[in-house]
């Protein structure tokens, strides 16, 4: 009854999971051996992070399919794929210096960093419910932990109970709607669902896949299920945040397009206001709410809110060019986030007062270089032309245009003004504000350095030469339609 | 076999049980239980569309839901060992420092 | 006879998840829970999925609930320091898992005759999920124990004593 055979050209499509969870348990095993110096974890992390990216993009992405079609090795996997791998590089750089000053420097950071990563990866991979579901598991467990990874602070502890409550009731969700959905095609798969077509029973389907939007609604935090969010971000460790509020994102929005689109292709169209609606609602809360923060951090986790809401536009789309600018978006979200709260991260100074508005007053003078960055990036977040967040908006609003979604892109980009206000006032704070304390910051390390250098330098180049990306982004895009 | 209506109209009454739970209750702990009883009604479902089916594989799945199950009880219960430790010494009044 | 022992599991598994969610006493809740996933896995017998209702016995009775139970013993002491959550006001809260029972009993009703062929079901369920989990279940298999790779070394680490 059972046709089904293991080939090595299937663990050959895993190599870059494989690497990734040895890997997290090497470090493991290096905590063991290693006392004092543990720059050697930081390496050996940053190294694996390395190879299982040049693994990855090694591989032939002709949508060959592993393991009884589980898993799929297509350019879409491989885009975010990457990005979620870039993501973790740039964090295990920036973490270091954040944790040592607090004296929490361990080994289970990086591990937990590489079995997050590891779920993403098949998150994104995975062409069966099931495997999407445990690469969801493994990286939101991951990041329980993450969270609440200053396991002495209270804040910390709060924030990561909040998260698991929060993420374990929508798992419910999900995992009900993949009930329904099993109930209605008899298959989890999603390709035999895409060739199956049309299922079974309607209603099923239906409040399956209701279901299964809710579960996701929650993990990308589309307002209303956004509640969460902000006091996770704040709550966690910087270095954590930047981390959840990009890879993560990128992942989960993947998973729901891969879902979406290469599943249930048929249902785009008939969904399409309720996305709509959904998109509008969190775009303008997201930055409505934003307005009033005096938390740099805080802000942050609502402009991540925000930043959903301009994402969904290209799902309402529901076009190939319409997710391609989601990818291309999620590219450049990475660089320009990692970079803001990398700089916010060096701010914030070791007991977490610094992170409002008033403490940055002035800092240009002292910072001119890291100030510089901190603009940039905040010129990115907000959508000012020359740098990604231009480029992105533009793609995904001009396509949205094209399709005849013409008030959505007003409230798009009525609420790209209003951002504009928030994300100013922190560059104003830097510069036109007299400096406040003399505060001593010690200088930079040379990883975090890099780190800084390299999103500096892709939001640049992503903004003026997108070109190539785009057209990946929309090869890419092409093996899920 | 009974028709499988049944079993999934009282899958449906645990899941909105749970689902109040979590809604409703302020303990944590409470909160953790109605979460395993949304699970559970999960499970539920899977097994009855299993078997009106004839197809093993909605049991797999069941398999995978109680392995996650077991793995957000014992983090959760570890963050809540953590937090009770951190909350003992320090003042009980300033409990909420996040706004739920 | 099917019918009546259905209802005496539901009826159980009901009354459990009702008192677990409505008792003020968490000892009450913990100990309504068991009888909550007991009857869940006679209603796994019923549905031949016998491997199953024993893990349900294994996994939920035996470790679930024991770990919970651990947690309300290490926090829930004499000094009582209730770990809450401010939560959605009672009405709110009400209707929204009333409307979500609501419309899934809309949908059920809405499909009376789905697939309502009667077929003998499988009767020995263990050696075609060992084979399942082993073949085409391989990826989920190996990614579970991952996942629970994870969970062990995330619970040791927040739950350990500073070690100074």
């Amino acid at each position: 009854m059972i046709d089904f055979q293991i080939v090595p050209a299937d663990f050959y499509l895993l190599l870059p999971e494989m690497v990734l969870s040895v890997g997290a348990m090497l470090l493991l095993f290096l905590e063991l051996f290693l006392k004092g110096n543990k720059t050697v974890q930081q390496w050996t992390a940053f190294a694996i992070f390395v190879v299982a990216l040049s693994l990855l993009l090694s591989q032939e992405s002709s949508g060959a399919t592993g393991f009884g079609m589980m898993v799929r090795s297509d350019l879409f996997g491989q885009f975010i794929s990457a990005v979620v791998l870039i993501g973790g590089g740039l964090t295990v750089l920036l973490g270091k210096e954040y944790l040592v000053s607090r004296e929490w420097h361990r080994g289970e950071y990086y591990s937990l960093l590489l079995f997050a990563s590891v779920g993403m990866l098949f998150m994104v991979r995975g062409l069966d419910l099931l495997v999407i579901f445990l690469g969801l598991e493994l990286l939101s467990i991951s990041l329980y932990i993450l969270v609440g990874y200053f396991r002495d602070r209270l804040f910390s502890n709060e924030a990561a109970l909040k998260y698991l409550l929060l993420g374990a009731f929508a798992s419910g969700f999900l995992l009900y709607g993949i009930a329904y959905t099993y109930g209605s095609y008899g298959t989890t798969n999603l390709n035999e669902i895409r060739t199956m077509g049309s299922p079974e029973s309607m209603t099923f389907h239906w409040i399956g896949l209701s279901l299964i939007l809710v579960g996701f609604s929650f993990k990308v935090a589309l307002v209303p299920f956004h509640m969460w969010l902000p006091d996770v971000y704040q709550g966690a460790p910087t270095p954590v945040t930047g981390f959840m509020a990009t890879t993560t994102k990128a992942a989960a929005f993947a998973a729901m397009l891969r879902i979406l689109f290469y599943g249930f292709p048929a249902d785009i169209a008939e969904w399409m206001p309720l996305f709509w609606f959904l998109s509008a609602v969190t775009m303008t809360v997201g930055n409505v709410i934003a307005l009033q923060q005096s938390n740099l951090k805080r802000m942050l986790a609502y402009s991540a809110i925000a930043h959903a809401g301009y994402l969904m536009i290209g799902v309402t789309v529901g076009t190939e060019t319409g997710a391609a600018g989601m990818l291309f978006y999620l590219l450049g979200y990475l660089f320009m986030n990692i970079g803001a709260f990398a700089v916010v991260q060096y701010f914030e100074g070791k007991d977490e007062t610094r992170l409002d508005f008033e403490s940055y007053a002035g800092l240009a003078k002292k910072h001119p270089l890291i100030s510089l960055a901190m603009t940039l990036f905040m010129f990115a977040l907000a959508g000012f032309p020359l740098t990604v967040g231009f480029t992105g908006k533009f793609y995904i609003f001009t396509t949205a245009i094209n399709q005849g979604f013409v008030w959505l892109i007003v409230i798009a980009v009525l609420n790209s003004l209003i951002s504009v206000y928030y994300y100013l006032r922190v560059v104003i704070y830097m510069y036109m504000k007299p400096l406040e304390e003399e505060i001593e910051f010690s200088p930079m390390e040379l990883p975090a350095k890099v780190a800084l250098t390299v999103c500096v330098y892709a939001v640049l180049h992503l903004g003026v030469l997108p070109g190539n990306f785009i057209t990946l982004a929309r090869e890419a895009v092409s093996a899920i339609f | 076999m009974l028709p499988i209506e049944y079993y999934l109209w009282f899958a449906a009454a645990l899941f909105a049980i749970g689902v109040a739970g979590v809604l409703l209750r302020r303990n944590v702990i409470i909160v953790f239980m109605s979460i395993e009883l949304m699970l559970n009604a999960v499970n539920v479902t899977f097994i009855a569309f299993s078997r009106q089916m004839n197809n093993i594989d909605g049991q797999i799945f069941v398999f995978f839901v109680m392995t996650l199950a077991a793995a957000e009880v014992a983090v959760g219960l570890a963050i809540i060992v953590a937090m009770y430790r951190n909350k003992k010494s320090i003042n009980v009044q300033d409990m909420n420092l996040l706004k739920w | 006879m099917e019918s009546f022992v259905f209802y005496i599991f539901a009826f159980m598994v009901v009354a459990g998840g009702w008192v677990v969610i409505y008792s003020n006493n968490l000892i009450y809740s913990a100990f309504s829970l068991l009888f909550t996933f007991v009857g869940l896995a006679g209603l796994y017998g019923l549905l031949m999925a016998d491997f199953i209702a024993a893990t349900q016995i294994l996994i939920y009775a035996g470790g679930v609930l024991i770990l919970l139970l651990f947690g309300i013993m290490l926090t829930a002491r004499k000094t009582s320091i209730e770990i809450t959550q401010s939560n959605l006001p009672r009405l709110p809260g009400a209707i929204i898992s009333s409307l979500i029972f609501l419309l899934l009993m809309v949908v059920i009703f809405s499909e009376p005759n789905w697939n309502s062929a009667t077929n003998p079901g499988v009767k020995e369920t263990v050696p075609v999920i060992g084979k399942l989990l082993m073949t085409k279940y391989l990826i989920p298999f190996e990614l579970a124990s991952i996942l629970l790779l994870a969970a062990l070394i995330g619970s040791v680490f927040i739950a350990r004593r500073e070690d100074s």
